[in-house]
């Protein structure tokens, strides 16, 4: 299990019930979302994951400034110390 | 404008600086109580020329706050000599490339800083692929407001001259868009920046559906059968849509049937693939790689909106390579004298191809929307045969040069 630091922007920050920075195990990503999803249960699930449990086309993951549609998606490997951040997937050019 | 609504589940929010739904984390856009708004075609009729002309369906409540350089109502040009080399019969030009800052991107910049003003926001920014760069630092300037640009490093030089002589503050990140789109994104939060396309994103898209809006009243309030529109994020190809739409809600015009189509370079078309492959969900391309620089957005926060509005309308996606983007900036300026920018006159070389593969019937009237100016990106045509041989001031020279 690696210690990861989750990073969660203000705007999204009523899926974790104010937290917007969380320390928490897991060694994917997968597993460090499905740990956030125990922790804060209902809201954070049903903001984050869609039915399949991954994670919604309306937000963007990154590892470590990564997005991780350009790593392994949910199964990108996450060692000690590397940060998860969340954030709306809105913009345009 | 009554309300902010999220996209995804519909929920309402008060006209603030908010821009993602608490509930579902959807994207918010601003919606109007169209049964309330009474606007007929001649209540434009002597309205300033340009894009506040249409203010009652721009969300910006107070005129005080309007940031105003004179975008919008650039000319439509009927295009018969491109028209006829096309094979078609009625063709039009959107010429946006002649904006305040020269492109399309001043509109949804005059509204976005417009609103930022109207919030109280001390200061301005944007993650941009070069032209945007240019609107926000311009329309900041003239409101008196710091300004912020988050570009990617290889971006076209003259549009970072440009950007930074409005005053600018430019911070170039060694990545792609995506990249300067992240960073902005957080910078907005941290330093209570006003992010023109991030979190003030709901007011800054309205401003494009102005597109729609002027080409409907300058065929004489009867919309185009077909438009073709540069796309990047996805955001301008949706905001015609909607502008269409508001146009028929409002019975300024009798019914909306443009069909709207895409295009994209080859290099960066996450949004015509997913056309083109018969799916709703648009894969990110890590690292574009085209001449069109200002359409290099990998991983488009509209795309899959896109999609959908382009599908639902009948139209089609295209995209076209380097070289068929230089042809066609040749080909646009030999045939209706406007010289515009590889990003900007995609739109004119997917046209071209649409018609040799019979999606365009010769007689639909097509409108180009063309958006962005030739002389950003002088790079991006070849020297060669075009620096003139330097010859002595004798008459006698031109015999061998003027042929009639
Ligand atoms: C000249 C030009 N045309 C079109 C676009 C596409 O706009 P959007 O990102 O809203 O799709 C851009 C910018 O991205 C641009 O600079
Ligand atoms: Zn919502």
């Amino acid at each position: 299990m690696s210690n990861v630091k989750v990073v969660i922007p203000a705007v999204m920050a009523s899926a974790t019930r104010g937290d917007r920075v969380i320390e928490i195990s897991g060694t994917t990503v997968a597993e460090v979302v499905s740990a956030l999803s125990a922790r804060y249960g209902e809201p954070f699930q049903r903001r984050v994951l869609d039915a399949e449990g991954k994670p919604r086309r309306v937000l963007n993951l990154y590892v470590n400034g990564k997005n991780v549609k350009f790593l392994s998606d949910l199964e990108t490997q996450l060692g000690d110390g590397d940060e998860l951040m969340l954030l709306p997937a809105v913009s345009g050019g | 404008m009554i309300a902010l609504q999220c996209r995804e589940c519909q929920r309402q929010y008060p006209t603030d600086l908010s821009y993602v739904c608490e509930e579902c984390f959807g994207p918010l856009d601003v919606v109007y109580d169209y049964s309330k708004l009474v606007v007929k075609r001649e209540t434009f009729e002597d309205r300033p020329k340009n894009l506040w002309r249409y203010h009652e369906l721009l969300p910006i409540e107070d005129k005080n706050s309007i940031v105003d350089l004179g975008a919008g109502y650039t000319p439509l040009h009927r295009a018969d000599r491109l028209a006829k080399r096309l094979g078609l019969q009625n063709l039009f030009i959107k010429n946006d490339t002649v904006n305040p800052t020269y492109s399309f991107k001043d509109r949804p910049a005059s509204v976005a800083v417009s609103k930022a003003r109207e919030l109280g926001l001390s200061a301005v920014g944007s993650p941009s692929t070069g032209n945007l760069a240019s609107a926000t630092a311009a329309h900041a300037a003239r409101a008196g407001l710091p300004c912020y640009v988050f570009i990617p490093f290889d971006i076209e030089p003259a549009k970072v001259v440009q950007a930074s002589t409005y005053g600018a503050e430019i911070i170039a990140i060694n990545g792609t868009y995506d990249d300067a789109n992240k960073l902005a994104s957080q910078a907005g939060e941290l330093y209570n920046l006003g992010i023109v396309n991030g979190n003030i994103r709901p007011y800054y898209v309205e401003g494009s559906k102005t597109l729609a809006f002027e080409v409907c009243e300058q065929l004489g309030w009867i919309p185009p059968d077909h438009v073709i529109v540069p796309t990047g994020s996805g955001a301008l190809l949706c905001a015609i849509r909607k502008g269409f739409y508001e146009f028929e809600r409002l019975g300024l015009i009798k019914s909306n049937e443009v069909k709207i189509s895409s295009a994209q370079p080859v290099g960066c078309s996450p949004i015509v693939d997913a056309l083109q492959q018969g799916r709703t969900s648009v894969t990110p391309v890590e690292r574009p790689q085209t001449l069109a620089k200002s359409l290099a957005i990998g991983d488009p926060g509209d795309g899959e909106f896109a999609v959908k509005n382009v599908r639902e309308s009948g139209g089609f996606g295209e995209k076209v390579n380097d070289e068929e983007l230089r042809q066609a900036i040749h080909l646009l300026a030999s045939t209706e004298g406007i010289f515009a920018e590889p990003g900007g006159v995609v739109s004119v070389a997917v046209l071209s191809k649409l018609i040799d593969a019979g999606r365009i019937d010769p007689d639909e009237l097509v409108v180009c929307y063309v958006t962005g100016n030739g002389l950003k990106t002088p790079e991006a045509i070849s020297i060669e045969g075009i620096q003139p041989a330097v010859v002595e001031p004798k008459l006698e020279v031109l015999a061998q040069i003027i042929r009639r």
